[in-house]
């Protein structure tokens, strides 16, 4: 069965980068959340049931990869969500590795544009879930 | 005369026999002798005297039997001191004195003489007695190294204070080392299966990603010995060398981190020049011309920055590719859109000449993708006004050969031989045309990690062509097939990766 895509959480400290994604998810008829903080962002994704979740990785408080450890370590706390991580600094070997196991995508911002990501995220809706 | 050990016991067994039958003999003379004086002088007749002599002689062999315990168990008594004395057994005992010219004579001297001896020699080994347990705890909690034993089963039975290791929930030690992939614990145990010892070194190797709190670099040296004494089969032994491993890997972060943060505001430019040229439909040809020309030159800053990360990585050994089946054209798809931008904002005309029936390629799409845009990018550089650049592809031999031709100024041979050196560009150049001096460099980096090469021809004058190749995937599908363990459920991207759910979830 192939699931739409509607509810986007955006966990983005940078605020150019943040609302750049946000308007252009909008603008295709995405419901965005954007969300400044990793602290904040966690309980968001932890309260309600997002679609997809957008996590950058150097965050204020608490890293993307905490974050990532969270809601996917032992038990997958948000099953129905799909998660993409986003990251201008790219990780080692052993981290992208632990990523592959609990991320559904890992993208380098600089290396995508807007566009870019609807269309990886369209992508996403064809696949089965 | 000494005797030897060898000579102990039969010296031992005649001595006693000859003594105990002499004793034998002695009471029983006596307890006849008794007989034969009652008879004659005490006037008892013959039954009665009989009778006494009897009765005489059981009492004096109860009353020898201990005498002649004493005597036969006395090399026995002489031992057992021996042996409580090393053993360090809490019964008071003294120990026998050896030196006694008795002891020389019939041998025991020798014998004791060897138990002293061999306790002396194996006063190495642990776990004879507690308190030789205790020190050997302190000697090994005490070293400033980590220690793990492991039992045949690869469970965990033993850690040193400094190991980095620790217990989960259900009480099972976990070792907190982050191998490599393909050179990990359970690779080299498996290799050991079938040899009886082995040793092997893993070098900087650490127990948390970077970044995590309390982050050590270790060097583990790793022994096994099959059926090892006490269960212990494998034993690590971790030596941490963070101070030596830390401040390197921080020097040689440097342009690395640099590098990154370049890409924060190059994310917000490109994106808000796609946003910009969306929401504004009404421009003028020239306006969307300038808006094109800042999309190429951000597109061409983010190339530049991926280049002086891709040589930071190579230099340092962490350039890693992850090559898989693929085509080519899908790769040059991915790129088209930029490329084309780039090419048309330039006024060049750019051409690909790709055969349908290409094998299919072992790439790493990322880094390949990077190839043939640093080429292409050069190709435009270097040209002229108006020129055509063209990308041509076909099969030589075991690989796929590219092609880009471009008919620009071309390069005196003198320049060519240093084409592929870093930071090198010609010296005509460097007055005209901008760039890092890194993108050959790096594309031969690329290239070569593929298992392909790289060259160039070029007349002055008339333009230059760039080529390489990439392996077919068919010629090299059994090496690979190894380390792609999974690696058909990720879909590798020129930007990154993303999983195929068909396949991945259930």
């Amino acid at each position: 069965m192939n699931q739409q895509i509607k509810t986007v959480l955006l966990i983005e400290d940078d605020l150019f980068i943040g609302e750049m994604y946000s308007r252009s998810l909008s603008r295709e008829g995405y419901q965005v959340d954007l969300i400044k903080s990793g602290e904040e962002g966690l309980s968001a994704a932890l309260s309600k049931q997002y679609d997809l979740i957008l996590l950058d990785v150097m965050l204020p408080e608490r890293r993307g990869t905490e974050i990532l450890k969270v809601l996917r370590g032992d038990k997958d706390k948000v099953p129905d969500s799909r998660i993409i991580v986003l990251t201008n600094y790219e990780q080692d070997e052993e981290s992208k590795l632990a990523m592959q196991t609990k991320a559904d995508g890992y993208l380098i911002k600089a290396d995508i544009t807007p566009r870019k990501l609807l269309e990886i995220i369209k992508a996403f809706e064809k696949f089965e879930k | 005369m000494a005797v030897k050990v060898s000579e102990f016991f039969d010296r031992y067994r005649s001595d006693t026999i000859a003594t105990v039958m002499l004793a034998q003999v002695f009471v029983s003379s006596l307890a006849g002798t008794l007989a034969w004086i009652l008879w004659q002088y005490a006037d008892v007749d013959p039954l009665s005297a009989f009778t006494y002599s009897v009765v005489a002689l059981i009492i004096l062999q109860v009353a020898l039997a201990p005498v002649l315990v004493a005597f036969a168990g006395k090399p026995l008594k002489v031992l057992w001191q021996a042996i409580a004395h090393v053993s360090n057994d809490p019964v008071k005992t003294q120990p026998p004195n050896i030196n006694e010219p008795q002891f020389e004579r019939n041998g025991l001297r020798a014998l004791v003489q060897t138990v002293y001896d061999l306790t002396v020699s194996s006063q190495g080994t642990p776990a004879v007695g507690e308190g030789n347990t205790a020190v050997f705890r302190a000697l090994v909690d005490g070293l400033p190294v980590g220690v793990i034993a492991l039992n045949d089963n690869a469970d965990v039975i033993y850690t040193n204070s400094l190991a980095p290791a620790h217990q989960d929930s259900r009480g099972k030690t976990i070792i907190e080392i982050n191998f490599e992939q393909n050179d990990n614990l359970d690779t080299w145990l498996a290799s050991c299966q079938d040899k009886l010892r082995d040793t092997h070194v893993w070098r900087h190797v650490a127990n948390k990603v970077p970044g995590e709190e309390n982050r050590r670099v270790f060097d583990v040296i790793g022994q096994y010995r099959k059926r090892g004494e006490q269960g212990v089969e494998t034993i690590l032994v971790t030596v941490d060398r963070t101070s030596i491993y830390e401040p390197e890997d921080e020097d040689m972060d440097f342009i690395a981190l640099a590098a990154h943060e370049l890409r924060g505001p190059i994310t917000v430019i490109r994106g808000y020049l796609e946003l910009l040229s969306q929401e504004l439909p009404n421009l003028s040809s020239e306006q969307q011309q300038l808006i094109d020309r800042l999309q190429v030159s951000s597109e061409r800053l983010s190339g530049y920055i991926n280049n002086i990360l891709n040589v930071s990585r190579y230099d340092r050994n962490h350039l890693k590719l992850h090559l898989a089946e693929d085509k080519l054209i899908d790769v040059i798809k991915t790129l088209l859109p930029d490329l084309a931008l780039r090419a048309r904002t330039q006024n060049r005309k750019l051409t690909f000449n790709i055969p349908d029936n290409l094998p299919t390629i072992a790439a790493d799409r990322t880094s390949l993708g990077e190839v043939i845009s640093n080429l292409i990018d050069n190709a435009i550089k270097y040209s002229k006004d108006g020129g055509e650049v063209m990308m041509n592809a076909g099969i030589k031999e075991n690989f796929v050969e590219v092609t880009v031709r471009d008919s620009g100024i071309g390069m005196p041979s003198s320049v060519v031989g240093n084409l592929f050196t870093r930071f090198y560009r010609s010296h005509r150049s460097r007055q005209t045309v901008s760039g890092t001096g890194l993108g050959l460099y790096i594309c031969k980096a690329i290239v070569q990690s593929h298992g392909g090469s790289i060259w160039v021809r070029s007349v002055e004058g008339e333009g230059s062509t760039f080529g390489f190749t990439v392996p077919i995937y068919s010629t090299v599908a059994d090496k690979l097939g190894k380390d792609d363990n999974g690696n058909e459920k990720i879909i590798e991207r020129a930007d990154g990766w993303i999983k195929n759910h068909a396949m991945f979830r259930r």
